[in-house]
């Protein structure tokens, strides 16, 4: 899978834009599915994903041939997202109180919006994890992938994957704790 | 009795929840979970986590589609990024051709070399100064940003307008005297008999070796071969700019002096054969007159007798 990558990134560095056609196409998805989670706008995640592409088209000289290609489109599009709400904080404030405001109109806190509030806070929670902690959680959540796998790609121990793995839940457990006990008692 | 659980922790959890256990792992996790609610709790804590974290593909977004939508942003952003190049490069080459520019004018294009020949030459120099050559003169000038004077050569005559430059003063070289400018008009003059400056406007510094001496307007200074001291007076008429004006204009001239002029004007030999002539002043002013004309005005003037010889032309 690494060599796999290594002679897509050699083809693109050179020009090839079937490459980079492929790659797109093979990542776009869940790439977009991911900045979705940090975006929460569907157009806006595109476009988020379409700056990471012409940026790595214009500047494909640059790119490093080693590396696991996946990771390396996570962290672009996780970057490149959070510049995103960085330009867009005034914009995104507003829509949070807005979002907020018409929530309590309704008053009808189910089960069904808590999971997906749970959801959006464990996506949050994600992105705030240290980075190679993050990265490794993601291969093997957004892409499945499992743990031989994931130590191949990155060229790390299974144990790491391990210890990164535990540490995630970890972390993520402290931080959406008081949803899970909501959940808990609203399943009961 | 959570003894037997010590190698139960964060990471075993992972492994179990997805599929990574050992079959011996698997067994100790479920009995570690059945053993304390908490730990169940803990277990089904995960297990949601793991579960919500994965992403929702939408499967409505057509990704060859958005591939589409990328190719048109990407030819846009190839030619905005042409489009700077081609700005960069069009910078870059007007810097350096400026810059050549600029040192060609400084370097190659101050010098100048001029010889006048059979006529008078009018030459603008490359510090906008004008210079009017006498026939069979020459001149050379070095000038531009790298010298701090204007340094000019010079031989034969010639008249200078120079341009005002108070950081680059216009300095004439000609036999063993400089003659330093500071904005004005005059005419130099040098033969092997000597120097001749006359001011017409303005100040000049005339110096040799030795000595040094500033003339204004309407004065004049000659210097001979060997002269140490520089002694300045007043210049009679205008009879030097006869070769720009074409105009002869005597002021209370010595008569020696006009048949000096007429003898390089017309290339001709007049001879004053009878030395008290020499100092009788003469004023008139003769304009495109012939040389017999001229001779006429004179001989009627002074009731002198002028001889045609063989050669040379005799005044008694």
């Amino acid at each position: 899978m690494e060599n796999n990558d290594t002679h897509l990134i050699g083809l693109i560095k050179s020009g090839n834009k079937q490459a980079f056609d492929e790659v797109f196409l093979k990542h776009f998805k869940s790439l977009h599915a991911y900045a979705f989670t940090i975006i929460k706008e569907k157009d806006d995640a595109e476009e988020i994903v379409q700056n990471v592409f012409v940026r790595i088209w214009t500047k494909r000289e640059q790119l490093k041939e080693d590396g696991f290609l996946k990771s390396f489109l996570y962290r672009s599009v996780h970057n490149e997202s959070l510049n995103y709400l960085k330009h867009q904080k005034v914009r995104s404030n507003f829509n949070i109180h807005y979002a907020d405001a018409v929530k309590n109109d309704t008053g009808n806190l189910n089960t069904e919006i808590m999971a997906t509030e749970l959801e959006k806070n464990i996506h949050s929670a994600i992105n705030e994890l240290p980075e190679k902690c993050r990265n490794v959680f993601q291969l093997s959540r957004f892409d499945q992938m499992k743990y031989q796998e994931i130590a191949d790609a990155l060229n790390i121990s299974i144990k790491t994957v391990e210890n990164q793995m535990g540490k995630a839940l970890k972390i993520l457990r402290l931080k959406v704790v008081d949803f899970l006990i909501l959940i808990f008692i609203l399943l009961k | 009795m959570d003894k037997n659980y010590t190698h139960i922790n964060d990471d075993m959890l992972a492994k179990y929840l997805l599929g990574e256990a050992t079959v011996a792992e698997i067994e100790q996790v479920e009995d570690w979970a059945a053993s304390n609610p908490d730990h169940h709790k803990q277990l089904d804590d995960f297990r949601t986590i793991l579960e919500k974290s994965k992403l929702h593909i939408d499967h409505s977004i057509d990704e060859h589609q958005a591939l589409e939508r990328l190719n048109i942003r990407l030819q846009k952003e190839t030619k905005t990024i042409g489009y700077k190049f081609v700005l960069r490069w069009v910078a870059i080459i007007a810097i350096i051709f400026s810059t050549g520019l600029f040192c060609y004018n400084n370097l190659i294009g101050n010098k100048i070399n001029v010889n006048s020949g059979e006529n008078t030459l009018t030459q603008v120099l490359p510090d906008g100064s004008t210079t009017i050559l006498n026939k069979q003169s020459s001149i050379s000038f070095v000038g531009g940003f790298f010298n701090k004077t204007r340094e000019v050569k010079l031989k034969g005559e010639a008249f200078f307008k120079v341009s005002a430059d108070k950081s680059k003063p216009f300095i004439i070289s000609i036999n063993d005297v400089q003659v330093t400018v500071v904005g004005t008009a005059f005419n130099v003059k040098g033969d092997e008999k000597g120097t001749v400056v006359i001011v017409e406007s303005g100040i000049v510094k005339v110096n040799n070796q030795k000595d040094s001496v500033r003339l204004t307007a309407g004065e004049k200074v000659e210097v001979f071969q060997n002269q140490v001291h520089l002694t300045k007076g007043e210049n009679q008429g205008k009879l030097y700019n006869y070769y720009y004006t074409n105009e002869l204009v005597c002021d209370g001239t010595p008569l020696a002096e006009l048949i000096a002029v007429l003898n390089e004007k017309f290339k001709v030999n007049i001879v004053i054969v009878n030395p008290a002539l020499k100092v009788l002043p003469i004023s008139t002013s003769f304009k495109n007159e012939s040389l017999k004309e001229i001779l006429n005005v004179i001989a009627e003037t002074f009731k002198i007798k002028v001889e045609y010889g063989q050669g040379v032309i005799k005044l008694k």
